[in-house]
């Protein structure tokens, strides 16, 4: 497994042994995909589910019934036990990675040569759905200062996420923005010239970079409630020779006009907030969009329609891997949500398009999995 | 700060021992597999050039065939590591499908019958 990050100017350098570290994260990680998560579906097809029939003489109402009984299966313990160690272990080594130049990049990103801005607001809240648990396990969680100048954040999502998705991501991280830009808007709408695009939630910029190669008349601003991730995402940008906007704030309220954008997006970012900031935000990306602009929240699909034990394996991050509102998430009504914040109801819609990654479903196939794009056009 | 993420830390098994014991062998097997790519590098490194120093194996980059066996060989280990999980469900499965062929009887039982 080649290292084929993109080596741009904030990316950590890895030794020999960093590298090997985060091989063997990457490794475990597909042994486990590969091997031992379709074992759990053997677990629930030919042992637990037949004895939950047994006792309950019918099968699981809910994924919560699934659940209970699973987890105490010797089985499944051990693949839980695996699957979290491995996520502790990858963040170990990139946290470590990232420690002993954390006051380099720091310096790097100080200085680095480009355009664009950067504008912080020391006032701005971490909201508590970010500060009480770190996300997926990050080290962190995307906001706190560890020194003066601090990227840390920033290049431990960069290099961790990479390393985390099998890079299944591309090599600038960028699939998530890729996907909404070739696989929907210039599919769907092939004549569309935002002036202005907005990233919610933006961390180290990944997203944006595909809306700026694809409109590059557009202005391209990011807004985030972490500072380190803002400051990384910056100084990435310059070092690519891209001009983009960061500014520290939150996506449920922004000091931006109303209507000041043409598109209002997020990827992968409803699951991390919580119910009443859910709303929030997109409340607030409706103020934000001008007549015709687009609101599109990029997720994977949700829970509605699937069995009970596909919806376990897909809910297991909400109970072990710090993403608390996974679930609720999941189980939301996101086009109601649209309409309840003043969407017009037939502006509103889903959109599937090819997700690039691939969730633990434990599915023989290996699970490929679209990404669900809510789409709202304000009137 | 950056080594501890914010976030109780569930526990799977009935003896919490387990769990601590479950992640001091798993880091036990990074060391190793990382060990053993750290020694084939220095294994390709003097095949190709007769001698090396230490800066050269810090440096040393797979090409591609190299680092498609070298991933092979990770996760061969990790595989061989996890072996029991690994067989589990496939037991399982040939359980259930020799039960369904035996009446009802596991393999083994039918042929601990069969052989007794």
């Amino acid at each position: 497994m080649i290292d084929e990050q993109t080596r741009h100017a904030m990316l950590p350098e890895q030794t020999h042994d960093e590298l090997a570290r985060e091989n063997f994260a990457r490794s475990f990680k597909k042994v486990i995909f590969n091997h031992l998560t379709p074992g759990v579906r053997d677990v629930w097809e030919h042992r637990v589910g037949p004895e939950f029939e047994a006792a309950e003489g019918r099968g699981p109402a809910d994924r919560h019934e699934v659940r209970k009984v699973m987890m105490k299966d010797p089985y499944v313990k051990m693949w839980c036990s695996l699957r979290r160690v491995s996520q502790e272990l990858l963040w170990d080594t990139v946290a470590e990675n990232v420690e002993r130049q954390a006051d380099e990049l720091a310096e790097r990103a100080k200085g680095m040569e480009g355009g664009g801005t950067l504008t912080l607001d020391p006032s701005v809240e971490v909201p508590r759905y970010i500060s009480a648990v770190d996300v997926h396990l990050m080290p962190t969680g995307y906001w706190a200062d560890t020194r003066p100048d601090d990227v840390a954040s920033g290049a431990m999502f960069d290099r961790g996420v990479y390393v985390y998705a099998q890079g299944q991501l591309g090599k600038l991280n960028d699939g998530y923005g890729n996907t909404i830009v070739d696989n929907f808007l210039k599919v769907e709408y092939p004549d569309f010239r935002p002036r202005r695009i907005l990233d919610v939630g933006c961390t180290a910029g990944g997203s944006m970079l595909a809306f700026i190669d694809a409109y590059p008349e557009a202005e391209v601003h990011g807004i985030d409630v972490g500072a380190p991730v803002l400051r990384y995402g910056h100084a990435r940008m310059k070092g690519l020779g891209r001009v983009a906007h960061f500014h520290q704030m939150n996506g449920e309220g922004t000091s931006f006009p109303d209507g000041h954008f043409d598109v209002v997006f997020s990827t992968i970012l409803m699951h991390e907030t919580a119910r009443t900031a859910l709303k929030n935000i997109f409340a607030e990306s409706c103020r934000l969009l001008a007549p015709g602009g687009l609101m599109i929240h990029a997720e994977f699909p949700q829970y509605e329609g699937l069995d009970a034990f596909t919806q376990f394996m897909l809910d297991w991050d909400t109970y072990n891997n710090n993403e608390p509102f996974w679930g609720a998430m999941h189980d939301t009504d996101l086009e109601a949500l649209s309409v309840a914040v003043g969407f017009e109801r037939d502006k509103v819609r889903t959109a599937y398009v090819p997700a690039l990654r691939q969730l633990s479903n434990g599915a023989k196939n290996g699970g490929g999995m679209k990404l669900a794009l809510t789409v709202a056009q304000k009137a | 700060m950056l080594k501890r993420a914010r976030g109780a830390r569930p526990y799977y098994f009935d003896n919490p021992d387990i769990d601590r014991l479950m992640t001091i062998v798993l880091s036990v097997a990074e060391e190793v597999v990382v060990t053993r790519e750290r020694l084939d590098a220095i294994e390709r490194l003097l095949d190709a050039k007769g001698t090396i120093s230490r800066a050269d194996i810090d440096g040393y980059l797979p090409d591609e065939a190299s680092d498609a066996e070298r991933e092979t060989m990770r996760q061969k280990s990790i595989e061989r590591i996890l072996r029991i999980m690994v067989e589990e469900p496939k037991i399982l499965v040939a359980d259930a499908e020799a039960k369904a062929a035996h009446g009802g009887t596991s393999e083994y039982a039918a042929i601990v019958r069969e052989v007794s």
